[in-house]
């Protein structure tokens, strides 16, 4: 299916590690507080049920859905359980707001810091192999877990080649117990071009 | 007596937005602070009123930040224009300052909108 070398998997999960740094670093800044963060896995699967993350298919998350294209494609999520996401927006806000303005304010919150999150991953990246990547503008929706990816069953997935490259980071507020977690959602097509990439930058580096 | 100043904000994030004015009235009591959501409203915004500062988001429907920071460079010769963005690859930091832009990484926050206005009326 895909086929990496060790080296080629190890520079791909250190490239996600410096943008998840960057991100645990700007989340920490917005929180004041200290960001935990897991070690990337990187999973290659053909259909998002088969990742292995969704311990409770049913549980309804608050998910922020940004589109990239350059030399790959694909879309990031950033995904919290939707029972913390308020909390989380509470503890973002440094100024008093009324109760009723912050449910209002729940979507905008959530999507800035999808935004400042999958830039800082994303822009890693991009700096790293030298290939500037586009963003689009942040999307957000609230849905069960399983189906966070909806493009995946019917018609679409037909189309789309079956394959699905799942990096998965999870992250962890320890003083308030939010955690939630990262994906980056690829075909093929982007994965094949992603190594080459990285094949290019190893070679260049290993100069 | 530090001037009062004049500030719009572009960004298509109100919550973004709520923010920094947050900052900016903490820190500077008296600073004209407005708001636009996208390039149109800011630019008839900037037609009515001659501001010191822009603070402009880079990701927005419509025109985009940098596009809209051209644009406003050119008929402001003098105002200070920032783009705050969580966009920080190096290709647009690069563009920014090409262009006589400031650069402020998002996330916003107290320490830096303050930092970096005082920095620049310490310059003025």
């Amino acid at each position: 299916m895909i086929d990496l070398t060790d080296l080629e998997k190890d520079t791909i999960t250190e490239l996600i590690n410096i943008g998840v740094g960057r991100a645990a670093a700007s989340l920490s800044e917005m929180v004041d507080q200290p960001v935990e963060l897991s070690v990337p896995s990187i999973d290659f699967i053909a259909r998002f049920s088969d990742a292995g993350l969704i311990a409770a298919p049913n549980e309804v998350v608050s998910a922020v859905k940004q589109s990239f294209d350059g030399p790959f494609q694909g879309d990031a999520l950033l995904v919290f359980p939707e029972k913390r996401s308020l909390e989380l927006v509470r503890r973002l806000l440094k100024v008093d707001v009324p109760l009723d303005s912050l449910t209002d304010l729940e979507q905008e919150a959530l999507m800035e810091v999808g935004n400042i999150i999958l830039n800082a991953c994303l822009g890693s990246i991009a700096n790293v192999l030298g290939s500037p990547i586009n963003c689009a503008m942040p999307e957000f929706r609230k849905c069960e877990t399983r189906n966070l990816l909806p493009e995946e069953t019917g018609t679409a997935a037909q189309k789309a080649p079956p394959v699905l490259m799942i990096l998965h980071v999870q992250f962890n507020l320890r003083q308030d117990d939010i955690d939630g977690y990262v994906l980056f959602v690829m075909d093929l097509v982007s994965i094949q071009t992603m190594k080459e990439l990285v094949r290019k930058f190893i070679e260049q580096t290993l100069q | 007596m530090p001037h009062t100043r004049s500030v719009l904000l572009v960004d298509d994030s109100k919550f973004a937005r709520l923010l920094v004015r947050a900052f900016i009235e903490g820190n500077f009591p008296g600073w004209q602070v407005d708001e636009a959501e996208e390039a149109d409203k800011a630019q008839s915004l900037a037609a009515q009123t001659q501001y010191d500062y822009f603070v402009i988001d880079f990701n927005m429907p419509g025109m985009n930040g940098i596009e809209l920071g051209t644009v406003l460079r050119k008929a402001y010769p003098a105002a200070r224009i920032a783009l705050l963005t969580a966009n920080i690859q190096q290709e647009i930091q690069k563009t920014v300052a090409a262009l006589g832009i400031d650069f402020l990484a998002k996330p916003p926050t107290q320490e830096k909108i303050t930092a970096y206005f005082k920095a620049q009326e310490s310059q003025a």
